[in-house]
C-alpha cells in the first residue's frame, strides 16, 4: 500500500547540475537517492494558480521508495507518496 | 548558423484542426531559429498544411519533411514520411482511401492499403497511441514484436522505432522496452517528441483548443488536455538530455531528413489533354477557332484585332495554356447550349481570345483593354479565368465538369473556415468558463473582424469594463489574438475546382464535403495555385439568375421575349434613374456608399458605369482616390496630368489612376518595363508586400524612368500614386463586365418592375436588402404587393396583372416538400375552406397556422382569428373525426388589430405584403415630433429633425474615421444616418442591437444627397411596448456591413 500524503511535506533535496535529486532529507536525516525508478512533469491550471511540478519515483540508501516533486513556481521540494 | 543533430519529425501544424497550436510558419521560424536543418509536418489523417509549410521552409532554408500522423483501423496512430514524390503519392492515396472509405470526419486507413502503397513511404512507428507501444504497455510483448516485424517486412529499413518523452510518467520506461524490441529485431530508432506548438508558452492555446474541440471547459477538462506542456520544439540540447542513454536516437533523425526529398511543383500535371480533332494539336485547334469565331465576331478583321488576335495566341501557345482556354471554352459552349446564363469575369476580360470565344462579353478592342494583365510573357503563375453563372444552374455546370474529366481528375476546393474575432471571442470565452450570455453580447458587439484589436474594442464598452481586471481577461484576450486566423475546419469553396492530368488523389488526398457525394482536396485555393495546379472558378452570381427570371417572367406574364444582348445600352431614362440613385436591386450600385456618389458622379455610359463599379469600393476609398475623380468629374478641378506621356493612359479617368491596367501601363510608358515586369510590379504592390522587394522595385522603376528622361522626383512620386493605389484597385476589365450587368439589371428595373421585384424576392438572399425593404421599395414605386394566397400563390413569388403575388417559400414552416403536396392537392380543384384545405393538404398545423398569419387563406372571408379557431377544433378532431361532420361551436372573438396583424405576418414570412409597420406605429410617434422621411427629406439643411424606422443596414467601414452609417427606412422611404465616434459609443447598443430606433439630429445636405447627423438613438420598442404585448416586436434582419 502506498502512503499518500494529504498535503504534501515540505522537504529539502539536493540535486545534480540537471535539477535531478541525488539525496534529500526528512526528519532532520539525510538520505542518498540510490535509483530514480521514474520521473514526469505536471503543468495544470495557468489560468488560475498555475501548478509546475517536476516529480521523481526515487529509492533512497534507506530502502525507502517514494514520489517527490519540485515546485517550479515556489523552488520548494515536496514528498508526496511513500510506497511500500 | 551552426547545424544541430537534431530534426524534428514528428510535428503537428494547426492544420490538425482544434489540436496543434501553431501556424505552419511558426514553427519553420522556430526550428530556424533553433538550427535544424529540416522538419517534418505530420498532421492528422491529411496534408493540409503542406503547402504554406513547404514554401515557408524554402524560404527559411529548412528542408520540409512531408508526412502525416494517420489513424489506423483500431484507432491506432502511426507516422508516415515521403521519403521521395512517390512516397508522396502513396501518401496522397493512402489519406484519400482513409477518408473516402469512412464518414467525413473520421478517417482511418486499412492495413491493406498501406501494404500497397507503402513504397517511398518511411514509417515511424507511432507516439503513445500507436499499436507498438500501447502492446508494449499492456504487457503484450509477443504481439508488439509480431507487429513491428510486419513493419519491418513492408518498410525494411524505412521503418523506425519511434521513441517519445513527454516527461509522462512512464514515458522512460517505454523508450526502454520500445529500445530493447528495436535491439532485437534490428530495427533502427530515432527520437521524436510528438509537437504541438512551437514555443512552450504554446500549450496554453493548445488546452483551449482541447476544450473547444470536446466543447468543454479548461476546469472540467483535466482528463483530456495533457499532463504538462512539453510538446513544442525542442532543441538538440534539450532532446539529448532525454535521451542521453539511447545514442543514435538524435542522429538518425538527421538521417531520415536527408533520406527525404519531395517536390510539390505539380505545374507539368496542370490540366488534362483537351479532346480535339484528328490532326490537330490544342494549339492548332485553339487558333483555328479563334480565327472562325473572329470573323463572325467583327466581320471584317481590322488590323486592330489581327495583331491582337496573332499577338495573344502566340503567347497562349508559348505559355503551354490552350488546353486551358479550350477548357474553359468548352465549358462556356455547354452553359450556352443549355440556356445558362454565365459570364467570365476577372482579368481573362482583357484577352481578345476570351471574348472570341465568348468566354467574356467585353469586347477589349473597344474597351481598350490590357491583356498584359491577365497573361504576358514572364507569368509567374498561372492566369485566373472565373465564371460566373446564375447561380441556380451552378450545380448543372458542375456536374458537367465532373462528367466530362472524371471524378479521378476534379475536386473542388476547400476553404478553411478561420477563427475570427467572433468566434474566437465565443469558442476561447467558453474554454475558460466565461458566462455564455456575456460572450453573446460581446461577440454581438465587437466592431472589428480581426481580432488585433480586440482589447481595445471590447474595452471601450462599458458593460464590460469590470471583466477587464480579472486575471482571465489577459488570458482571454491574448488567446484570442493568438488564435488569430487558426483553420477551425473545413469547408468547401463556393467555385474552384481543380482538374488534373494526373490522377488527383496521387497530388493531394481528397475527403468528402458536407454535401452527400461532393469530394473535395484538402488544399484550399492558395495551395493549389501554389502547387502549380489549374483551378477554375464556377462562381453562382445571383444576379445571373436574376436576370435569367425576369426574362422569363416577362415572358409569362406579358409574352414579351426580351433579349439582353440587343437592348441599346444608352437608354436616357434608364441613366436618369441611375442618377437619382433609385438603384435597389441593381447589381453593384444599390449600396448606401453608391447610392450616396451617384449623384455626383452621374453616370451617362456603360464607362462611367464602369468607373463607378470600380471606384465606389472600400479599397479606393481608403485609398483617397475616389474624391480626385469625383472633384473632377463635376468640374471642380482642373483635369491634370503628372507627365504629358501619361495623358492617353489617364485620359478616360481624368487624370487619376483607377484601374489595374493602368498601373501597368504606365510602369510601361514610364519605366520601359516589359508587361511581365509590370505585372510583377503590381503583384509586389498588392498582396504581402515587402518593404525590400518594393525598394527593390522602386529603384528599378527610377532607373527605367530616367532613362525615358523623367526626373527622379516625379519618377518617385508617380512610383508612390501607383504604390498608394494598386493595393486597392480593380481590374477594368472586371468592372466593365460588371458594368454590363448593372446597366441590364437597371434597364429591367425600369421597364419591367414587376417583374424585376419578384425576380429579386425569389433570388434572395442576395445583394445589399432584405426582403422587407424590397417590398417597400416595389409599394414606392408602384408595385402593388399581393399577400400568399391559398388558391393563387406558386412556391415562388409571380406577377398577376403587373402585381406581386408573393411565393409561398418565405412563409415558415413550408418547406418544399409542404408546397409540392399542397399544389397536388390544389391540382384536383382549388380549396374551398378551411376544413377543405385541412382535410386535402395534410399539412402541419405550424404550417398551417403560419399560412393562416400570412394571409394566405383571407380569400375564405374570414378573419384571421376565427380561422385559428376552427383550425383548433379541426385539430382536436382530426381528419378521421372531420368526416364524421361533428358539429361546430361558434364563439365570438376579438379580430387582431392591424399592428397585431402585422407583427403576425413579420413572424411566420418576414415581411408584410400590405403595410410597413411603420405605417402602423405612426400614429403612437407623431405626436412626438416624429417626422416622415419624405418630410424630412423636404426640409432646409441645419433644421433639427426627429425621425423612426427600421434599420435596414449598419456600416461601420475603416474608412469612416469612426463614424458608423445606418440606412433607417419608413413607410416613405429610407433616410441615411450618420453616427459620428462620440455618438456611436454613447448609443453603440442601440445602433447595433435594436431593429426599431428613433433619431434625433440635425439634417445635412450636401451635393444632392441628404445625411441625418444623429445626437440620439432611442429604442422604438420603448415607446410602444404597450401596444406589442401580444405578439413579440417585429426583429428584421439588417444586413451588417463591416
Amino acid at each position: 500500500m502506498a502512503k499518500l500524503f494529504g498535503k504534501p511535506k515540505e522537504i529539502r533535496v539536493r540535486t545534480n547540475a540537471s535539477g535531478v535529486p541525488v539525496s534529500l532529507s526528512r526528519d532532520g536525516t539525510r538520505e542518498k537517492v540510490t535509483a530514480i525508478y521514474n520521473d514526469w512533469k505536471v503543468g495544470d491550471q495557468w489560468w488560475g494558480e498555475e501548478v509546475e511540478r517536476r516529480y521523481f519515483r526515487v529509492k533512497t540508501s534507506k530502502g525507502l521508495v517514494c514520489d517527490i516533486y519540485h515546485d517550479i513556481g515556489t523552488n520548494n521540494w515536496y514528498l508526496s507518496k511513500i510506497h511500500d | 548558423m551552426k547545424m544541430t543533430g537534431y530534426v524534428e519529425l514528428h510535428c503537428h501544424s494547426n492544420f490538425s484542426l482544434l489540436d496543434g497550436a501553431s501556424h505552419p510558419e511558426d514553427l519553420i521560424a522556430r526550428a530556424k531559429e533553433l538550427g535544424m536543418p529540416a522538419l517534418a509536418i505530420t498532421d492528422h489523417d491529411g496534408l493540409y498544411g503542406v503547402i504554406p509549410f513547404y514554401k515557408a521552409a524554402r524560404k527559411a532554408g529548412v528542408k520540409p519533411v512531408i508526412g502525416a500522423e494517420v489513424t489506423m483501423e483500431g484507432g491506432h496512430h502511426l507516422t508516415l514520411l515521403a521519403r521521395d514524390n512517390q512516397g508522396y503519392s502513396n501518401l496522397c492515396r493512402l489519406i484519400t482511401r482513409a477518408q473516402l472509405e469512412h464518414s467525413k470526419g473520421n478517417a482511418f486507413l486499412d492495413e491493406a492499403s498501406l501494404v500497397r502503397y507503402s513504397q517511398g513511404l518511411i514509417c515511424l512507428s507511432g507516439c503513445r497511441r500507436a499499436k507498438i507501444p500501447t502492446l508494449l504497455a499492456s504487457g503484450k510483448g509477443d504481439e508488439a514484436v509480431t507487429v513491428a516485424k510486419r513493419y519491418l517486412g513492408l518498410f525494411g529499413e524505412n521503418f523506425f522505432i519511434e521513441l517519445q518523452n513527454n516527461l509522462y510518467p512512464g514515458d522512460r520506461h517505454h523508450c526502454c522496452e520500445l529500445v530493447k524490441l528495436a535491439k532485437m529485431l534490428g530495427i533502427k530508432y530515432v527520437a521524436t517528441n510528438n509537437v504541438h506548438y512551437a514555443r512552450k508558452e504554446g500549450h496554453r492555446l493548445q488546452d483551449v483548443l482541447v476544450c473547444i474541440k470536446n466543447r468543454t471547459t479548461l476546469d472540467k477538462s483535466s482528463n483530456l488536455r495533457r499532463l504538462n506542456a512539453e510538446f513544442y520544439l525542442k532543441s538538440e540540447a534539450e532532446m539529448e538530455e532525454l535521451f542521453s542513454d539511447y545514442p543514435g536516437a538524435l542522429e538518425n533523425s538527421v538521417h531520415i531528413a536527408d533520406m527525404c526529398d519531395v517536390n510539390l511543383d505539380f505545374s507539368s500535371y496542370r490540366f488534362p489533354d483537351f479532346p480535339v480533332p484528328d490532326g490537330e494539336t490544342a494549339d492548332s485547334y485553339l487558333a483555328k477557332l479563334c480565327w472562325e469565331k473572329a470573323r463572325e465576331c467583327y466581320g471584317e478583321i481590322s488590323e486592330n484585332v489581327q495583331s491582337q488576335l496573332t499577338y495573344e495566341l502566340e503567347l497562349i501557345s508559348k505559355l503551354g495554356l490552350s488546353g486551358y482556354f479550350l477548357i474553359v471554352w468548352d465549358l462556356m459552349e455547354y452553359c450556352h447550349r443549355n440556356g445558362i446564363p454565365s459570364q467570365g469575369r476577372g482579368s481573362a476580360a482583357n484577352s481578345i481570345v476570351a471574348y472570341i470565344l465568348g468566354i467574356t462579353k467585353v469586347d477589349p478592342i473597344r474597351h481598350k483593354l490590357f491583356v498584359g494583365r491577365f497573361i504576358n510573357e514572364d507569368m509567374s503563375s498561372l492566369p485566373d479565368i472565373d465564371i460566373d453563372v446564375s447561380t441556380n444552374h451552378r450545380e448543372q455546370l458542375i456536374r458537367y465538369v465532373y462528367q466530362k474529366y472524371g471524378k479521378e481528375h476534379t475536386a473542388m476546393v476547400c476553404t478553411f473556415v478561420t477563427f475570427q474575432a467572433r468566434n474566437a471571442i465565443r469558442e476561447i470565452g467558453k474554454a475558460l468558463g466565461m458566462p455564455s450570455d456575456i460572450l453573446d453580447q460581446m461577440a454581438k458587439t465587437v466592431g472589428s473582424y480581426s481580432t488585433e484589436d480586440i482589447d481595445k474594442d471590447l474595452g471601450s464598452l462599458e458593460q464590460f469594463k469590470r471583466y477587464m481586471t480579472s486575471a482571465p481577461w489577459e488570458h482571454f484576450v491574448s488567446l484570442c489574438k493568438e488564435i488569430a486566423n487558426f483553420p477551425r475546419h473545413l469547408s468547401i469553396h463556393v467555385g474552384g475546382m481543380v482538374i488534373s492530368s494526373r490522377s488527383l488523389s496521387e497530388l493531394v488526398p481528397l475527403e468528402r464535403a458536407a454535401m452527400p457525394g461532393r469530394v473535395i482536396c484538402q488544399w484550399d485555393k492558395d495551395g493549389v495555385e501554389d502547387a502549380g495546379l489549374v483551378k477554375v472558378d464556377i462562381l453562382g452570381l445571383r444576379m445571373l439568375s436574376l436576370i435569367h427570371e425576369v426574362v422569363k417572367l416577362t415572358r409569362e406574364s406579358q409574352d414579351i421575349d426580351i433579349d439582353l444582348d440587343k437592348i441599346p445600352v444608352d437608354d436616357e431614362k434608364v441613366y436618369d434613374m441611375i442618377c437619382r440613385a433609385d438603384t435597389m436591386g441593381v447589381f453593384q450600385v444599390e449600396s448606401r456608399a453608391q447610392m450616396q456618389t451617384l449623384p455626383q458622379t452621374r453616370p451617362r455610359s456603360i464607362e462611367d458605369l464602369t468607373i463607378e463599379v470600380a471606384i465606389i469600393r472600400p479599397g479606393p476609398l481608403q485609398g483617397n482616390m475616389v474624391h480626385p475623380y469625383i472633384r473632377r468629374r463635376q468640374g471642380k478641378e482642373k483635369v491634370t496630368y503628372p507627365l504629358d506621356m501619361l495623358r492617353p493612359i489617364l485620359e478616360e479617368t481624368l487624370g487619376v489612376i483607377l484601374f489595374q491596367e493602368q498601373v501597368l501601363k504606365v510602369a510601361v510608358a514610364v519605366a520601359g518595363f516589359t508587361p511581365g515586369e509590370a505585372d510583377s510590379l503590381r503583384r509586389a504592390m498588392s498582396r504581402k508586400r515587402s518593404r525590400r522587394g518594393m525598394e527593390e522595385m522602386r529603384q528599378r522603376f527610377i532607373k527605367g524612368a530616367l532613362k525615358n528622361g523623367v526626373s527622379e522626383k516625379m519618377a518617385d512620386e508617380i512610383f508612390d500614386k501607383l504604390k498608394g493605389f494598386a493595393e486597392y484597385g480593380f481590374c477594368k476589365s472586371h468592372a466593365a463586365g460588371f458594368a454590363l450587368l448593372a446597366y441590364q439589371s437597371a434597364w429591367l428595373k425600369y421597364y419591367y418592375p414587376a417583374e424585376f421585384y419578384a425576380a429579386l424576392l425569389n433570388n434572395q438572399p442576395m445583394g445589399f436588402y432584405t426582403p422587407e425593404v424590397i417590398v417597400g421599395d416595389a409599394r414606392r414605386h408602384g408595385v402593388e404587393i399581393l399577400p400568399v394566397d391559398i388558391n393563387r400563390s406558386r412556391y415562388s413569388s409571380s406577377v398577376e396583372n403587373g402585381k406581386i403575388r408573393l411565393g409561398f417559400r418565405y412563409v415558415k414552416e413550408m418547406g418544399e416538400a409542404a408546397i409540392v403536396k399542397l399544389e397536388q392537392a390544389r391540382a384536383c380543384a382549388p380549396f374551398s375552406s378551411l376544413g377543405d384545405f385541412y382535410l386535402r393538404a395534410g399539412l402541419s398545423r405550424q404550417a398551417t397556422e403560419n399560412l393562416i398569419l400570412a394571409g394566405a387563406m383571407d380569400c375564405f372571408g374570414k378573419p384571421k382569428r376565427q380561422l385559428l379557431w376552427e383550425l383548433g377544433i379541426l385539430e382536436r378532431q382530426g381528419r378521421e373525426g372531420m368526416m364524421l361532420n361533428l358539429p361546430q361551436h361558434q364563439v365570438p372573438l376579438p379580430g387582431m388589430t392591424e399592428l397585431e396583424e402585422v407583427a403576425a405576418e413579420y413572424r411566420v414570412q418576414g415581411l408584410s405584403a400590405r403595410r410597413h409597420p411603420m405605417q402602423i406605429m405612426r400614429s403612437g410617434i407623431s405626436r412626438d415630433g416624429v417626422l416622415k422621411s419624405s418630410e424630412v427629406l423636404a426640409l432646409f439643411p441645419g433644421t433639427r429633425v426627429r425621425a423612426a424606422g427600421y434599420v435596414v443596414c449598419r456600416q461601420a467601414p475603416g474608412t469612416a474615421k469612426g463614424c458608423v452609417f445606418l440606412t433607417v427606412e419608413d413607410e416613405d422611404g429610407l433616410i441615411n444616418i450618420v453616427l459620428k465616434p462620440s455618438v456611436y459609443q454613447k448609443y453603440r447598443y442601440v445602433a447595433r442591437m435594436e431593429p426599431l430606433i428613433v433619431v434625433e439630429g440635425v439634417l445635412q445636405k450636401k451635393r444632392g444627397i441628404a445625411n441625418v447627423i444623429a445626437e440620439r438613438l432611442i429604442p422604438l420598442r420603448i415607446e410602444s411596448q404597450r401596444q406589442l404585448t401580444m405578439y413579440p416586436p417585429p426583429v428584421p434582419k439588417a444586413r451588417n456591413f463591416a
